[in-house]
């Protein structure tokens, strides 16, 4: 096995072992999905409709804004990247195994969702099976980068905790997951369009690829990948 | 003897401040060389230039072998257990667990432990063992036993023998004088990122062999200048410190400027200088 893969797959065990990135990645989802998904259902008959991707999409902000970036700012904001350093571990490795683990557990907990909310809600399962996972997924990967830009800024816990509510937030309330986002005003509906989780929730009710949806997600990517990258690099410099 | 460690004028500034200033020692194979210092005296940041996480300005560093190093204020994430992180370190150097290795030094009695749950001894011996994946033939270890007990302590200090007597070359980071005498070969004494001093304790104490420390309390406040056998070093408890080489010259030269100055002496206790002193001598000389 090589030492990358041998890093993923420890990180993947520590991110259990934590409980406070374990209850972002499972157990405050899975609890909203159960509570709130009777609560929609009951009070908004076509909740069912849309009942998956909502709390898909609230699970995942929740574990890759407020759960994700906890490892990275423990290793980048304290002197354990020296150590990795002297130790020959490329401080780009700790990120990546971040994102990749996140990405697994994530997954598997939009899994989760979608196999007990039909049975508990009689949610509509997606049309396009493959368009809905590669929605999910991209929206996975656009809401994890933007944890890993956090984790590689934020210099202790205390402010991570704050700065990632500022995000997490307006990301569930302007996304449209509580309530239709078209009710909100447009200059806030714009505003909503910069967080993975409007565009990931719209990309993932549509029935086709649609770029206006997709768009927003790949840029995130990208961005973030670029910025990540950079500041990485700064890490390592003296 | 074969020089593993060869630094030449090494520079380094923090921004606009300068810290180390033409520092260069040599280390031999199987050699304990110690960097002693006081606090900010650049002990740490020399070290660092040797492992290659800080750049420097001016300088040449030459290693004639691999390194294994043990940082100061290293961590690695709480939630990792002892052995989980042997491992990845190990599998990114590509080397292999030695587990008589890891039992000889401890790590298997808490290789379960999460680093979270590890004492100061543990952590230190971890990356120790860390320190020493892949046989380096030279250990970097800094201020290794800060914050042990006296039977970690001790332990520790048998563990960096064993590595001596392995003919691994090992340099040590310290501000303690007592551990640097008990193990190192020769000693360098940096003082504001300077090298003040560098030869064996031996050396060292051989330059105190006729040095006399007097204390002495005066009856009203003489000046110091212009004394030639007694050098002024400080004042402690209303008794000002001297030290003279010659104890007779350096009595009658005290009570001569007294005398002048319309003083007189009170109280005199003498002794012997210690080595201690004397670091902290050369730890605190004014450039």
């Amino acid at each position: 096995m090589s030492a990358f893969v041998h890093s993923v797959l420890l990180q993947w065990k520590l991110d259990v072992r934590n409980k406070g990135v374990f209850i972002t990645f499972y157990v405050v989802p899975l609890i909203f999905f159960v509570f709130m998904g009777g609560v929609f259902t009951s009070i908004m008959p076509d909740a069912y409709k849309t009942i998956i991707q909502s709390m898909t999409v609230f699970g995942v902000t929740m574990g890759a804004v407020l759960g994700s970036p906890a490892p990275l700012v423990e290793l980048y904001g304290s002197n354990i990247k020296k150590g990795y350093r002297v130790g020959n571990i490329p401080l780009w490795t700790v990120a990546v195994s971040n994102f990749i683990s996140g990405f697994l557990h994530l997954a598997i907990m939009s899994m989760i969702i979608f196999i007990a909310a039909p049975l508990l809600f009689n949610a509509l399962l997606p049309n396009d099976l493959g368009l809905y996972i590669v929605a999910t997924a991209l929206t996975i990967a656009a809401s994890l980068c933007v944890g890993t830009l956090f984790g590689l800024f934020v210099k202790s816990a205390a402010k991570l905790t704050m700065i990632a509510q500022l995000v997490f937030l307006p990301s569930v309330v302007l996304s449209g997951i509580m309530f239709p986002a078209d009710l909100l005003p447009d200059a806030v509906q714009y505003v909503g369009r910069i967080f993975p989780a409007t565009s990931g929730f719209a990309f993932m009710c549509a029935n086709q690829i649609d770029i206006a949806y997709f768009a927003p997600l790949i840029i995130i990517i990208i961005a973030s990948v670029v910025v990540s990258a950079w500041k990485i690099k700064r890490i390592g410099v003296d | 003897m074969n020089t593993t460690v060869e630094i030449k004028n090494l520079n380094k500034s923090y921004g606009n401040q300068q810290v180390l200033f033409d520092i260069s020692f040599t280390v031999n194979r199987g050699e304990i060389f110690a960097l002693l210092g006081v606090n900010g005296a650049g002990k740490t940041t020399t070290l660092e230039c040797i492992e290659g996480i800080r750049g420097y300005e001016r300088g040449q560093i030459t290693l004639n072998g691999t390194i294994g190093v043990q940082l100061q204020s290293s961590s690695l994430p709480q939630y990792i257990k002892a052995i989980e992180a042997v491992r990845l370190f190990a599998k990114w150097n590509h080397a292999a667990v030695d587990g008589d290795y890891l039992g000889r030094i401890g790590v298997s009695s808490f290789q379960n432990k999460k680093y979270q749950d590890l004492s100061t001894g543990q952590k230190r011996r971890l990356h120790l063992a860390i320190a020493m994946l892949g046989n380096p033939d030279i250990i970097l270890l800094d201020e290794p036993t800060a914050g042990l007990d006296v039977e970690g302590r001790a332990a520790l200090h048998e563990e960096i023998r064993h590595f001596k007597n392995a003919g691994k070359t090992i340099i040590l980071a310290s501000h303690d004088l007592s551990e640097v005498e008990e193990l190192c070969d020769r000693i360098a004494i940096l003082r504001n990122g300077e090298i003040a001093f560098i030869g064996t304790s031996q050396a060292l104490t051989e330059q105190l062999q006729d040095t006399r420390r007097l204390h002495v309390r005066f009856s009203s406040p003489v000046r110091m200048d212009g004394l030639a056998v007694c050098v002024y070093r400080t004042e402690e408890q209303g008794y000002a410190i001297f030290e003279a080489d010659n104890l007779t010259d350096g009595l009658l030269e005290l009570s001569t400027a007294a005398k002048k100055q319309n003083s007189s002496i009170d109280d005199i206790k003498i002794e012997r200088a210690s080595l201690e002193q004397r670091f902290i001598d050369i730890s605190r000389e004014v450039k």
